[in-house]
């Protein structure tokens, strides 16, 4: 970039930022720590409480309309498809919608047209027949690319849910734009680092320099677009903002851009609250703005987050009793100098949980550190105990793999803003390939061959070596199958539904991950230790299919810190990601592998057989890598010392055990609780 | 300003959560009513999160 201080940034400390793209750096330069109280927070403001109650007025509205207001069936959603729309413009300090007006849901194809089409037939709208034409005959989407290229073993493995979470029809999400990069530098300036990427690329024409020059001119037109974006708002965003309602202004015009062309679930925020700080101190210190008005901004930014809508299918809405989508912001952390980067801004963004009531969405993540300051953390409490709204990741664990300018994108998915991103990845239900193995690749419900017909168990009984052996040679086609179906996604997504604005606003060269998750863990580790320690009898059916398993005698379950089974489990962890690595992952992104989620257990619990551990047809696997419901017999401790067995170099991107505690109130029995848990030293013993 | 009682809960809280936190929890959700109610993540957690996301069988696999 030119060497140049522009107006706009009169008053921050120059640096590197100045003349590179180095949001961080500007941040590291600029931000006021603060380690008070909240007693400097402002109420709502008169123009607040009006909005607001228009909003809650709307929501009661289109909860009585049947969960939707109003759908657009014309109009496909490209960043500039929508005139200006507002809720009342004489009282909106921060402006945009995702369509003409609030809680009318955009038409977005580009994943799938059929996946549009039902949303809106299922919500009482049809899509215009013209549009339908077009993306069925002239224009392909993501979910057609998806299903020209799979294989047909691909989409047995998708009907029978051995693979499931698949964004194939769908936008992937995951992927957070480094919006405060849109108010610090206008679209200009970055146009112009943009143009220089492109200028400097490689201009030897193998696919990946062409992919790579192609998807270049393609940010850099969507950064055009950004600008039109702002001037249908009325504002010059092809310079930098230059007090704190512009930043704030500019960095959601870059957020709404995303979420006007993607549907992913997870549309992460980012990491925004200390950025807009530094604005805010300076517009403070030049007496050109008060605490009621900084406060103002921050309550119509979250406002707006709060109305970001897509259009989903009653399946995707039921699954989540709601309609959710992740707007995740994260807050607080500390710098790898020592600094907490907590700020006043931090507070006013919890604040807003009072300002405007409590919310789902944006999904207030605070970046917890035993070095925040003892203010923030006793907000933090006050907050979550007035709220429930808050959700804690541990910063000391995620600063040491990505600094102190990372994101959570979802709920736990950690990168750098603008240099890191993920290929979302689905899971493998591990529980029903064991039950392949057993059948040499006969699926138990559906009755039809759907894994490679290995030799299937013969007799009555369960031999553990016979099944290891047969379940590792499932679990190795299970791992190529499950990483191949992902590129496939990975490769359409990227061709017919390529994030662009997101990626105009990230590094050239960016680091990407390929996610990849395990279900079932806990099922398959008992019903191996059903095989190993106890005897387990199979139940056939007329043509020789193993359905049921009956189980004599007592086995060790998972969850009871019994290194008899806790092995079982560690070895499935290592043994499916080493067979992951062995695969080529789509733009060379680094495999990761989560063990988790709790509802996606629920849908394949209903899609898995009866298995050995004496678990029924339909009965939900256990969450994450929770023990199974019931069988942890020795308490909350033994519980967690289990899951601490499990190798962490192997599942990156998180391991999940989930219990609650339900105290009379908070005070000894919580304190009895964090007494015992001592995760480090379980798993040194 | 904050009640003493209310400032202790807080506080007792906070402990709650650095203590979590400096032994290894990865992911923590505060869910506090009538009871309090404290779901514990030994690294990270997604739950009811997006990437619980279904396969939706709703486009061309129907066919």
């Amino acid at each position: 970039m030119k060497k140049e201080i522009t107006r706009e940034w009169e008053g921050f400390t120059p640096g590197v930022w100045c003349t590179s793209v180095n949001v961080r750096d500007f941040i590291q330069s600029n931000f006021t720590q603060y380690d008070g109280d909240e007693e400097f927070l402002a109420p709502a403001t008169e123009a607040t409480t009006k909005l607001w109650d228009m909003v809650c007025e709307l929501s009661k509205t289109e909860r009585e309309a049947g969960g939707v207001l109003d759908m657009d069936t014309d109009i496909v959603s490209t960043i500039t498809s929508h005139e200006a729309g507002y809720l009342d413009k004489s009282l909106e300090k921060i402006v945009g919608f995702q369509t003409d007006k609030p809680f009318k849901r955009s038409l977005q194809p580009f994943g799938g047209i059929r996946m549009a089409q039902n949303a809106c037939k299922e919500n009482g709208y049809e899509v215009d027949p013209k549009i339908v034409e077009i993306f069925t005959k002239y224009r392909k989407t993501h979910n057609q690319g998806v299903f020209d290229v799979y294989t047909p073993e691909m989409r047995l493995a998708r009907k029978s849910a051995i693979i499931t979470g698949l964004p194939d029809a769908y936008g992937r999400g995951r992927i957070i734009g480094d919006y405060r990069r849109v108010a610090l530098y206008g679209i200009d300036k970055l146009k112009e680092d943009k143009q220089h990427q492109l200028d400097t690329s490689l201009v030897r024409m193998t696919s990946k320099n062409m992919r790579l020059r192609e998807e270049l001119t393609e940010q850099l037109r969507a950064l055009d677009e950004l600008a039109e974006l702002g001037r249908i708002y009325g504002c010059d965003i092809s310079r930098p903002a230059a007090n704190t309602k512009e930043a704030v202004q500019w960095l959601y015009f870059g957020y709404l851009a995303a979420v006007k062309e993607q549907n992913g679930a997870a549309m992460s925020l980012g990491r925004t609250s200390t950025f807009i700080d530094i604005y805010v101190e300076r517009d403070l210190k030049n007496g050109t703005i008060t605490e009621a008005e900084a406060q103002e901004i921050i309550d119509h930014f979250i406002m707006k987050l709060r109305l970001i809508k897509f259009a989903r299918t009653p399946e995707y809405n039921e699954l989540f009793s709601g309609d959710p989508t992740w707007v995740t912001e994260s807050i607080g952390g500390v710098g790898i100098d020592g600094r907490p980067l907590v700020t006043k801004t931090s507070f006013r963004y919890l604040h807003t949980l009072e300002n405007l009531g409590t919310a789902p969405e944006p999904n207030m993540t605070v970046l917890w550190s035993v070095n925040l300051p003892k203010k923030f953390k006793e907000y933090c409490a006050k907050m979550s105990i007035k709220t429930s709204s808050i959700q804690y990741e541990n910063d000391d664990m995620m600063r040491v793999t990505h600094g102190d300018d990372y994101a959570i994108a979802c709920c736990v998915s950690s990168m750098r803003v603008g240099k890191e991103m993920q290929f979302f990845g689905a899971r493998a239900n591990l529980a029903k390939c064991l039950l392949y193995a057993i059948n040499g690749g006969m699926d138990e419900r559906l009755k039809i061959q759907v894994g490679p017909k290995y030799r299937a168990v013969e007799g009555d009984y369960l031999d553990f070596d016979d099944v290891m052996e047969k379940f590792d040679a499932m679990m190795e086609w299970l791992a190529g199958l499950y990483v191949n179906t992902l590129n496939v996604i990975h490769y359409m997504h990227d061709k017919y539904a390529y994030e662009r604005i997101q990626m105009a606003l990230h590094d050239r060269n960016v680091k990407r991950y390929f996610a990849t998750g395990i279900a079932g863990l806990s099922v398959v580790a008992d019903s191996l230790s059903a095989i190993k320690y106890a005897k387990v009898k199979c139940i056939r059916d007329e043509d020789g299919i193993v359905v049921d398993y009956d189980v004599e005698g007592e086995f060790p379950k998972y969850g009871n810190n019994d290194d008899r089974v806790d092995e079982i489990a560690v070895d499935l962890v290592e043994r499916f990601m080493d067979k992951v690595r062995k695969h080529h992952t789509y733009r060379d992104s680094v495999p990761t592998m989560s063990i988790l989620t709790i509802t996606s257990n629920v849908v394949y619990g209903k899609k898995t057989g009866n298995t050995p551990d004496g678990r029924k047809m339909g009965v939900p696997l256990a969450p994450g890598a929770n023990p199974m419901h019931g069988r942890d017999t020795h308490g909350a401790v033994a519980s967690l010392a289990s899951v601490a067995k499990l190798p962490f170099s192997d599942a990156q991107d998180g391991i999940s055990n989930t219990f609650s505690i339900i105290p009379g109130a908070l005070g000894k029995e919580d304190e009895m609780f964090v007494g015992e848990i001592d995760l480090d030293k379980l798993k040194n013993e | 300003m904050n009640n003493p009682n209310e400032k202790k809960d807080f506080e007792e809280l906070a402990a709650l959560i650095d203590a979590c936190m400096n032994n290894g929890s990865g992911h923590l959700n505060v869910k506090a009513g009538e009871i309090s109610e404290i779901k514990n993540v030994a690294t990270a957690s997604c739950e009811g999160g997006a990437c619980s996301s279904p396969t939706l069988h709703k486009d061309i696999d129907d066919e």
